[in-house]
């Protein structure tokens, strides 16, 4: 037996070490963006605090490239996030050894399914938003998603995990991703453009609107305008702040939530939020005014808080201050669902 | 190696591998017997398509490797726990190995402390399987030194865990060689 033509005699057997590469991977610069301050300072936050958040404008304005790049402001992975994440990627055989360590950005087309969003099958298979675990989930084109798969997301971004439920076998997968969502503010695009006329009616824009649930908007933490940027500022405006920049200012935020209170800003729930997101007289009764005026739900207000939490942590302040809690009201009000 | 063939007394072998049930590897036993009567090969344990046909890859996995097949016997695969699916093509080298054993054509008892996973191509190459951090996690979950016998793609990634014993076989002669029964 051991005569026969053997391939590779006896090296074919050996004892794995782990070899972890960590080449310096090209990520993509989001210095790359022109203009569009306000929605990179968003990007900031969503960073910073773990935020979820909807970027709304008209096609062209560089919605997706901004998603694309906001990999790039996270946190390093640490040891034990690398290897759940390499375990759902493995699972679904698309685990690459120079992908270690690299979040991950998962950005299916709109024509995906709910099993195909959130896992499922017999037996069950991790979805999207498992294989977005302590990365970014990104859906452009956020209405055009069939109603039953936006719907499945819900539970998820609560909880940050999945049970998927057979006749036969249940599975938990983790799912703890933050979604970056974007969409036209209207069916042709250009609702409040100041270059192109809007050509859609109001049934068209209500209908358009009302694709996305009132609980799932709810859910989504920041909500900003990316206006279209005029042809001479994109031609002449010099390259803004790189990812380098912004990073290391989220980084230190991150830092100071996580010497606080161990957690993102973002996973606070309950007494944590009374105990953390603390406020002073002139912030709660301007906090209460607003969502008086704007109808929010309690857990708007919370994600509010949250929000206003991080906004304090990037500006290195122990408390939240009224400039704080307004700049947080603001991502909150952008998007109303549908005016009739 | 013939005559050790016809000396073996037991025909029974059981090897160790996983099935994969979302994120958790639940452990799977291949029993394997060989019986005299008419010459089949019965694979029986809830077994999906793709496991099924895995006696196809392992019978001609196993001659084209220059061993042994017993194709005068009445073989009988057992996947235990019988309620549980069983998929892919990951089952395929412990089978192989499970025959190989009840043959006598490698160590039986030396197998306990490995698990194994891999598909075989008909060559007796080992071929990449699916969800081996999963595997490795688990094993990481409950330390009993227990090693893991992966296929070349697979191993690299199992080996990502610390603290859990991989070895990466290239070929189902790799592993042959490796658990040689003394004395051949």
């Amino acid at each position: 037996m051991a005569d026969a033509q053997d391939p590779g005699q006896n090296s074919g057997w050996c004892r794995m070490e782990p070899t972890i590469a960590s080449a310096a991977r090209d990520v993509a610069d989001l210095a790359d963006v022109k203009g569009q301050s306000g929605v990179k300072r968003a990007l900031e936050i969503a960073a910073a605090g773990g935020h979820s958040l909807l970027l709304v404008g008209p096609p062209g304005s560089g919605k997706s490239m901004l998603a694309q790049r906001f990999a790039g402001l996270m946190p390093e992975m640490s040891h034990e996030e690398a290897l759940q994440s390499a375990a759902i990627q493995s699972l679904s055989g698309r685990f690459r050894m120079e992908n270690w360590g690299c979040r991950p950005t998962c950005a299916p087309h709109h024509s995906a399914s709910a099993v195909a969003l959130v896992g499922g099958d017999s037996p069950p298979r991790p979805g999207e938003i498992s294989l977005a675990h302590h990365g970014v989930l990104f859906l452009g084109e956020f209405p055009e998603f069939s109603r039953a798969a936006l719907e499945a997301l819900r539970e998820p971004l609560e909880t940050g995990t999945i049970t998927i439920a057979r006749a036969a076998r249940r599975s938990e997968f983790p799912a703890r991703f933050q979604l970056i969502a974007a969409m036209n503010p209207c069916p042709c695009g250009y609702l409040g453009s100041a270059a192109h006329r809007c050509q859609c009616s109001l049934e068209q824009i209500n209908r358009y609107r009302s694709r996305l649930s009132g609980p799932l908007m709810d859910r989504i933490d920041l909500h900003v305008e990316v206006p279209n940027l005029p042809a001479q500022d994109l031609l002449s405006a010099p390259a803004g702040e790189s990812t380098v920049v912004i990073r290391a200012r989220c980084l230190q935020a991150r830092a100071l939530a996580m010497a606080r209170q161990g957690k993102a800003n973002q996973a606070l729930v309950g007494q944590e939020i009374d105990q953390f997101a603390t406020l002073d007289a002139a912030c709660t009764q301007f906090l209460r005014t607003a969502a008086e005026r704007l109808g929010w739900s309690s857990r708007c207000t919370h994600r509010t808080l949250k929000i206003a939490r991080t906004i304090a942590d990037l500006a290195h302040s122990e408390s939240i201050t009224l400039a704080h809690a307004a700049e947080a009201m603001q991502y909150r009000h952008t998007t109303a669902p549908a005016r009739g | 190696m013939r005559t050790v063939l016809e000396n073996i007394q037991m025909s029974l072998s059981l090897v160790q591998s996983r099935a994969l049930l979302g994120l958790e590897a639940a452990p799977v036993t291949v029993e394997v017997h060989l019986a005299n009567g008419l010459p089949s090969f019965t694979l029986v344990g809830l077994a999906d398509v793709e496991v099924k046909e895995a006696r196809e890859r392992v019978r001609c996995a196993i001659q084209n490797a220059g061993l042994e097949f017993p194709t005068n016997k009445r073989i009988t695969v057992n996947l235990a726990p019988a309620d549980l699916p069983k998929d892919s093509g990951r089952l395929d080298l412990p089978i192989a190995l499970g025959i190989l054993a009840a043959s006598g054509q490698v160590d039986g008892t030396r197998l306990a402390e490995y698990e194994f996973a891999g598909e075989l191509s008909l060559s007796g190459h080992l071929r990449p399987v699916r969800g081996a951090l999963a595997m490795a996690l688990t094993l990481l979950g409950a330390p009993s030194g227990i090693k893991l016998v992966l296929p070349p793609g697979t191993a690299e990634e199992a080996a990502l865990v610390p603290g859990v014993a991989v070895y990466c076989a290239q070929h189902l002669l790799d592993v042959v060689r490796h658990f040689a029964p003394a004395g051949v």
